[in-house]
């Protein structure tokens, strides 16, 4: 009896399990609940086949039981495939007629997928045990990684929730309505902390209505209800127990894991807080270098420039006072030199005043002279166009030359007087020069020999003679001494030699009778000649001073 | 009368020379050549009257020369006409 109320608490207890999860998730994973929720499905059958059509209309005015079953029906290729799947299955729906053996298959059963899904469960939450789990276990890997998944998305706890809300709600609705008042104070009154406990709770209301709906004495509901409280305390001691045991132990190693943190945590604050301190002595340190750098490059800077100042001040004084100095300096110079210069240009102007009288002096004397040179060398030049004209080797009148003369030496008292003894006749016609006179002499020599033996008015016959005669006579030559024709024209001829004219007519004026007239002609010309050039001479002489 | 201004004074011997020279021989020929006419025509071809007009004829020449060699005057020979005419134009 306790068995089989057993299993129908655990058929019942999986089938709500498996309601919640295929309602959420309708996946592989919900492998383990499919094989209860046949459980559940065949057990209904099974009821409904001894009900027959009770069930059904029962069924259809609650709307729990739709809840309940429609994922279940919705699902039925999941199904399919469970009973093709799973042998154990068609064992446990053997277990009616083999009776103790499918029951021990179906613990062992039930047994392993509780030890799986806590498993599952307990992997959620310790990580060495998981990390052991799924290594060892086959396929567990993934159903702990979509629980966990699951657990995280917060969808158990939702779940919980709102199982506990509908839960709550169907077991008023159907307690208010179909079962008696002392039944749903019962169970209005029964809450547990465990869900599936409360969901069997509702089950077994729900059975409990059947049974009531079907007249069946109450008294396995209650005992089932009975039962079902002593199973929730006793879940419930056991969780506790369960609970503070875990507790304990979490709470030991909680410790231990505190200690450890903490004294990790006081190692590496340590640490840190030695490394901070460094860091912040370093820092302190690099603050107290810079600010010490900063205060003396402030401090040289400021040293700096008050220096620059001090010596911009001096500089700016210096100059000024150098500046004075240099201008009182330049002032006094400046006066002296003015003073000096004033001096200067005073001496300078009466001596330039002096010098100008002196070079008006001059200029004028200048001017004379200038004139007087002027005069001087129209006169010179009128002078030696004369002697010019007087020179040439032939007779040339110098007439105009003598003119001009006159007219230069105007003022010239000398040269005036000295050219009005010129002969007006002589100037026109000109003068012999010495080279005619000297040729024309020896002609005139040889009319005075053929005549030098006349005597003085000398008839036909003395003429004669001496024409015949001085063709016998010897010449004489040289400087002669004697009175006797030959003798002075030899001192004649002597001194033209010698290019003496003045002195051969004065010997030759000493002859007398015949001769001298003879030579007069000769003489006249001589003394022409040498009129004139003693009056250029004399002119000269004239000129020159 | 030969210029004498336009004879340079060694040449006045000459020309006096060449004048009497040439007077004599025109005087000369004159005297023989009358003389030789006269004895022809009056004295019945005698020789002594062409040997007394050349004589005659030198005796000009000769005088002439004598004259221009010495132009002193002899007073008492030339007739003065100039003396009338520097009393004249004295007074």
């Amino acid at each position: 009896m306790f068995n089989a109320r057993l299993v129908l608490r655990v058929r019942l207890g999986m089938q709500l399990v498996q309601v919640t999860t295929t309602h959420t998730h309708p996946s592989q994973y919900a492998k383990p609940y499919r094989i209860f929720n046949e459980g559940a499905k065949r057990f209904k059958s099974k009821k409904q086949k001894d009900n027959g059509n009770l069930n059904d209309t029962n069924v259809d005015k609650t709307s729990e039981p739709k809840i309940i079953e429609e994922p279940i029906l919705k699902d039925p290729p999941i199904t399919d495939v469970a009973t093709s799947k799973n042998p154990p299955i068609s064992t446990t729906t053997k277990k009616k007629t083999s009776g103790s053996y499918s029951k021990y298959i179906l613990m062992i059963a039930l047994l392993g997928g509780v030890c799986y899904g806590g498993a599952v469960y307990h992997s959620i939450h310790d990580e060495k045990f998981r990390e052991k789990f799924t290594k060892d276990v086959p396929g567990a890997n993934q159903v702990v990684e979509y629980v966990d998944g699951l657990y995280k998305q917060g969808t158990f706890h939702h779940l919980k929730q709102q199982a506990s809300e509908l839960s709550a709600k169907t077991i008023d609705f159907e307690l208010d309505k179909k079962i008696s008042p002392l039944l749903t104070q019962e169970i209005h009154t029964f809450t547990s902390e465990e869900p599936i406990i409360n969901e069997l709770y509702q089950t077994i209301n729900q059975l409990a209505s059947i049974v009531k709906e079907t007249d069946a004495s109450s008294d396995i509901i209650l005992k089932a209800k009975e039962e079902v409280k002593r199973l929730n305390d006793r879940i419930n001691s056991s969780r506790t127990e369960i609970y503070s045991l875990i507790d304990a132990a979490l709470k030991e190693q909680e410790e231990t894991f505190n200690t450890l943190l903490e004294t990790k945590k006081r190692s590496l604050s340590e640490k840190l807080d030695n490394s901070e301190k460094e860091k912040q002595n370093l820092k302190d340190e690099f603050e107290k270098s810079k600010q010490l750098l900063l205060k003396q490059h402030k401090d040289l800077t400021d040293e700096l420039s008050r220096q620059a100042q001090k010596h911009a001040e001096e500089l700016r004084n210096t100059l000024i006072r150098e500046g004075v100095r240099m201008k009182r300096q330049w002032i006094r110079e400046i006066k002296s030199r003015v003073e000096q210069e004033r001096d200067g240009r005073l001496a300078n102007l009466e001596e330039l005043n002096l010098r100008l009288k002196q070079l008006q002096n001059l200029s004028v004397q200048n001017v004379d002279d200038l004139d007087d040179r002027i005069k001087d060398l129209r006169l010179w030049r009128a002078l030696y166009a004369l002697k010019n004209a007087v020179n040439q080797p032939h007779r040339i009148p110098f007439a105009n030359e003598v003119a001009t003369l006159k007219k230069e030496a105007s003022t010239d008292e000398l040269v005036t007087v000295v050219l009005s003894t010129i002969d007006d006749s002589v100037s026109s016609t000109g003068i012999e020069s010495v080279s005619n006179l000297v040729a024309r002499f020896a002609k005139v020599r040889e009319a005075v020999r053929s005549a030098s033996l006349v005597p003085e008015n000398g008839g036909l016959l003395p003429h004669a003679l001496s024409r015949v005669l001085y063709r016998f006579m010897f010449r004489k030559h040289g400087m002669m001494e004697g009175d006797d024709v030959e003798a002075v024209l030899a001192r004649v001829e002597h001194h033209l030699k010698e290019h003496d004219l003045d002195k051969a007519t004065r010997e030759l004026n000493q002859l007398k009778g015949w001769p001298k007239t003879i030579t007069s002609d000769w003489m006249r010309a001589a003394r022409d000649h040498l009129e004139v050039k003693q009056a250029i001479q004399v002119c000269f002489l004239g000129a020159v001073f | 009368m030969v210029d004498k201004e336009n004879i340079p004074s060694e040449e006045i011997l000459n020309e006096k020379w060449d004048k009497c020279i040439s007077n004599f021989l025109v005087k000369t020929g004159i005297g023989l050549s009358v003389g030789i006419i006269a004895s022809a025509l009056i004295f019945r071809k005698r020789t002594w009257p062409i040997a007394m007009s050349t004589g005659f004829g030198i005796g000009v020449a000769y005088a002439d020369c004598q004259r221009t060699f010495v132009p002193t005057p002899i007073p008492g020979v030339r007739i003065v006409k100039a003396y009338k005419n520097i009393i004249s134009d004295e007074s």
